[in-house]
């Protein structure tokens, strides 16, 4: 028996990926990342992820030992992912830069939106995520505080914008950038999300319009023509 | 020498049964011992007064299941919910839960329904022809204050990809309903003076899609800062930064009632 699940372990891998050696952790990985994102959090089972991979459970516990080590750890690849796009910061920006980290931002989120989308949904997970000191997005919230200062540098803010405003919009800025994927999943058919991830960029952006200066406001109507008119190219979504 | 071992470690879940005995995080298993350690069919005083005073309020049993059943996911989320415990905590038996509700996703699905409808007969009138953005307020703050009284239940239906998807038809419903009354808010409060209407319709759809999201998913940004119980509390920062998507179409008045408003986000 176990020499038969080792063969089959060998077969898949091969099947998967001729050249490169591809370990059983990042297998496994790889494999849940597509089950939670066609089947949700909730009702993903190690066993499931162990026959589909042609593994026995063990197998598996012996690399995750629940099910939420394998989320925890597919949400820290995404951030660290997310984390390279922010680091693409620079005092340069405007709001068309602006507009493509969010996109990039968007389609990282469609690419873990299983794992995305669950993201403080279940009470208990959070908890046990707060007991384990996995609260790991003050980095990226700080980064978005950063964005409303550069843009106010460069002139793309209200210049009687008060600090309030400016504060709230941050955080509304962040808030559109982690949850407009799940409002997507609610106002559009499955199908249609796909289709639907420049204009989400464009929703995350327009977070900030409120407090856009004019010539922030022009940048913003001209991404928005192209959007709407489905202008932008190489629109499809990385995979 | 392992009967001692045992009772020593009854007691302490015992006495605290609210906040479990610390151990590795994770889920707890099914073989974990309910809260009370009571042999089963020795109804505690308090839960048969629970009963008996249901009863009397003309309160089904049902009911009963789905109103402590909410309470527990309140504090466990959905995940963690079982039915021995919910059985236990009303003196009752598995079997006398399984009959109402088979699964405890039947049980999860009708304390859903429950919060749909509550919020329907709680929001559905307030937009009225007086409407201002105070009014605005408070219509929002109402719906957020039903959301907090679900939240076990509403934060999965908001975030597990399998709800999402099963339930994707009557979310779109939803959401064009929302589109509907909060357009007519829009023209209410354009009539009424406190604001300018948003003439480009991609930048309207673009408002109302933003002010949704914030309104649906701030408790779950909210759970990632603040521990559950104080929801209630920081809830009004959050409305409040929902109402910052109208700044740019405010009028003199709006602006006024807004100032007031703005003080909420800090």
């Amino acid at each position: 028996m176990p020499a038969k699940t080792k063969s089959s372990t060998q077969k898949h891998a091969a099947v998967q990926t001729p050249q490169e050696e591809v370990s059983t952790r990042e297998m496994i990985l790889r494999r849940s990342l597509e089950l939670i994102n066609t089947k949700g959090m909730v009702d993903f089972r190690i066993d499931t992820l162990a026959t589909s991979l042609g593994l026995s459970p063990g197998n598996i516990t012996y690399h995750f030992s629940r099910k939420e080590d394998i989320c925890v750890a597919l949400w820290e690849q995404y951030l660290e992912e997310y984390g390279k796009v922010v680091r693409s910061l620079t005092t340069l920006l405007d709001i068309k830069q602006l507009y493509l980290l969010n996109r990039i931002n968007i389609h990282l989120n469609y690419k873990y939106r299983g794992v995305v989308v669950f993201r403080s949904a279940d009470l208990g997970a959070m908890r046990r995520d707060l007991e384990a000191g996995r609260v790991n997005e003050d980095e990226h919230f700080a980064i978005s505080r950063r964005v409303m200062t550069l843009l106010g540098q460069n002139g793309y803010l209200e210049k009687s914008a008060t600090k309030e405003i400016i504060e709230g919009t941050h955080i509304y800025h962040y808030i559109m950038m982690r949850w407009c994927i799940n409002f997507a999943y609610q106002a559009y058919t499955p199908e249609e999300v796909e289709a639907k991830l420049d204009y989400l960029a464009l929703m995350s952006l327009h977070a900030l319009y409120p407090t856009l200066s004019q010539k922030g406001r022009d940048e913003f109507a001209e991404i928005l023509s192209k959007v709407s008119a489905d202008n932008l190219s190489g629109d499809r979504p990385v995979k | 020498m392992s009967t001692q071992v045992k009772t020593q470690q009854q007691q302490p879940q015992e006495a605290d049964a609210v906040n479990p005995p610390k151990r590795r995080p994770g889920r707890p298993r099914k073989t974990d011992k309910p809260a009370s350690t009571e042999p089963r069919g020795v109804k505690s005083e308090a839960a048969r007064k629970t009963r008996l005073a249901a009863k009397r309020a003309g309160t089904s049993t049902r009911e009963l299941i789905i109103a402590s059943a909410n309470e527990i996911i309140n504090r466990t989320g959905v995940v963690d919910f079982r039915i021995e415990t919910l059985a236990s905590s009303l003196s009752l038996s598995p079997g006398n839960i399984t009959y109402h509700f088979p699964k405890k996703e039947d049980i999860i699905a009708a304390i859903w329904e429950e919060y749909l409808a509550v919020l329907r007969d709680t929001t559905e009138e307030m937009i009225t022809p007086l409407l201002d953005i105070k009014q605005l307020f408070l219509y929002f703050r109402t719906a957020a204050a039903k959301a907090i009284s679900y939240v076990g239940v509403t934060t999965y239906y908001f975030g597990d990809m399998g709800a999402l998807l099963r339930e994707n038809e009557a979310f779109r419903r939803q959401i064009e309903r929302g589109r509907e009354l909060v357009f007519a808010g829009y023209d209410t409060l354009v009539e009424n003076g406190y604001m300018k209407p948003i003439e480009n319709p991609e930048i309207k759809e673009l408002t109302f899609d933003s002010q949704m999201t914030m309104l649906r998913w701030w408790i779950n940004h909210a759970l990632t800062k603040y521990p559950e119980q104080d929801l209630p509390a920081v809830m009004d920062k959050y409305i409040a930064l929902s109402l910052l998507q109208l700044v740019p179409y405010l009028t003199e008045a709006g602006k006024r009632q807004f100032a007031s408003i703005v003080n909420l986000i800090k």
